[in-house]
């Protein structure tokens, strides 16, 4: 019985290994993507906060020269909204932690 | 942020000793990307969604790849959708994505993909990866796209004649798109995509390439006086801000209402 059940289980893994793992594979580095732009958000919108910014929108772009750019949408404790784009310099890893530290000291600035 | 209780288990459970958990684990994976990719996927045609040309033009401008769009939209399909019913529109939809889909595979560069974003309004997409999809070669292309989508006929019972289409196409590209004041963002290839297609449907049937020259800056001046302390004021607003919250008077804080005197 539980030899019946092994390979069972080895037919099933083999079976759903050659399905499951293209498709896994496929979407992997989207999810990456997605987590990493959720953790930036989320990182972000937590630092703004403690200096009373309120993180409404933040997009990405890219500038003539193909540097990346962040437009910053702030909400401050008066209600006044202002929207502030903070240019990286070319080939800066838009999600990395210097973007970030940019990002926070051009947001308090502008505040 | 809250976060949704995962409706399988974890990945990392496909790491276990147990064959049959490790199997089932797989599968749960592979159902949970199968949902996904049917959340990325247009139900009537077949094609990408909304939320997939968002993330593909999310990822492209992240990664300052070179990319070019075309928004091909359906001229007065609203018109012919009334005179031949909805069946035969939806007919004629599934028809066109084919022939978009088609088109992505065989007139493009690898790398190409159709869209079907809302309604009667599609996009066609690929990297500027290849010596064949150069400018020039770009917009012969799309034309063929539009000419093949003209000769597009759905045979509908009782009526006169069939139903046939045809298309307005905006385009772009990337360096175009960056080379406004607006810069590249997702947003903005959106709005500047709408100013092309809205080009091309001056004339109907035709294609047109956006140019930053086209570009209407997303803020202007508007000018007002505050109800509280009749202070005047200019407030850089969005165009279309009506959307973005209230605004204040930069004197007192008041709340104003939205400026009447806009400076273009």
């Amino acid at each position: 019985m539980a030899s019946h059940r092994a390979d069972f289980g080895t037919l099933l893994a083999t079976g759903a290994l050659s399905f499951g793992l293209g498709m896994v594979a496929a979407s992997s580095a989207q999810a990456a993507n997605e987590a990493r732009r959720a953790s930036f958000r989320e990182h972000l919108e937590r630092e703004l906060e403690g200096s009373g910014l309120a993180l409404l929108d933040l997009t990405i772009g890219r500038t003539q020269g193909n540097a990346p750019f962040w437009n910053v949408t702030l909400k401050d404790a008066a209600g006044q909204l202002r929207t502030v784009r903070v240019e990286l310099p070319f080939g800066a890893d838009p999600y990395g932690q210097d973007s970030r530290s940019l990002l926070l000291q051009s947001s308090s600035l502008a505040a | 942020m809250t976060r949704r209780r995962e409706p399988f288990p974890s990945r990392e459970s496909a790491s276990a000793p147990d064959p049959i958990e490790a199997a089932l684990a797989l599968l749960h994976a592979a159902v949970r990307e199968q949902l996904r990719g049917e959340q990325l996927t247009d139900r009537l045609t077949r094609l990408a969604n909304n939320e997939a040309l968002s993330e593909w033009l999310q990822e492209k401008v992240e990664s300052g790849e070179d990319f070019w769009i075309a928004f091909v939209e359906i001229d007065r399909f609203k018109s012919v959708n009334d005179e031949f019913g909805y069946e035969s529109a939806n007919e004629f939809l599934r028809r066109l994505a084919d022939r978009l889909s088609a088109a992505s595979r065989d007139y493009f560069a690898e790398g190409a993909l159709a869209f079907r974003a809302h309604g009667d309004e599609f996009y066609l997409a690929g990297p500027m990866n290849a010596a064949s999809d150069r400018q020039a070669e770009l917009a012969a292309k799309l034309e063929h796209v539009r000419m093949d989508i003209s000769q597009i006929q759905v045979t509908v019972e009782k009526a006169s004649r069939p139903m046939r289409c045809t298309v307005s196409i905006g385009w772009l590209l990337a360096a175009d798109s960056r080379a406004t004041s607006d810069g590249c963002t997702q947003p903005a290839v959106r709005r500047q995509l709408e100013i092309a297609v809205s080009e091309a449907k001056h004339e109907r049937d035709t294609v047109v390439r956006f140019t930053p020259e086209m570009h209407k800056p997303s803020n202007r001046d508007a000018r007002g006086d505050c109800p509280a302390c009749r202070a005047k004021f200019t407030l850089t607003v969005p165009i279309g801000g009506e959307r973005q919250g209230t605004l204040f008077c930069p004197n007192c804080g008041g709340a104003v209402e939205r400026p009447r005197s806009v400076a273009p």
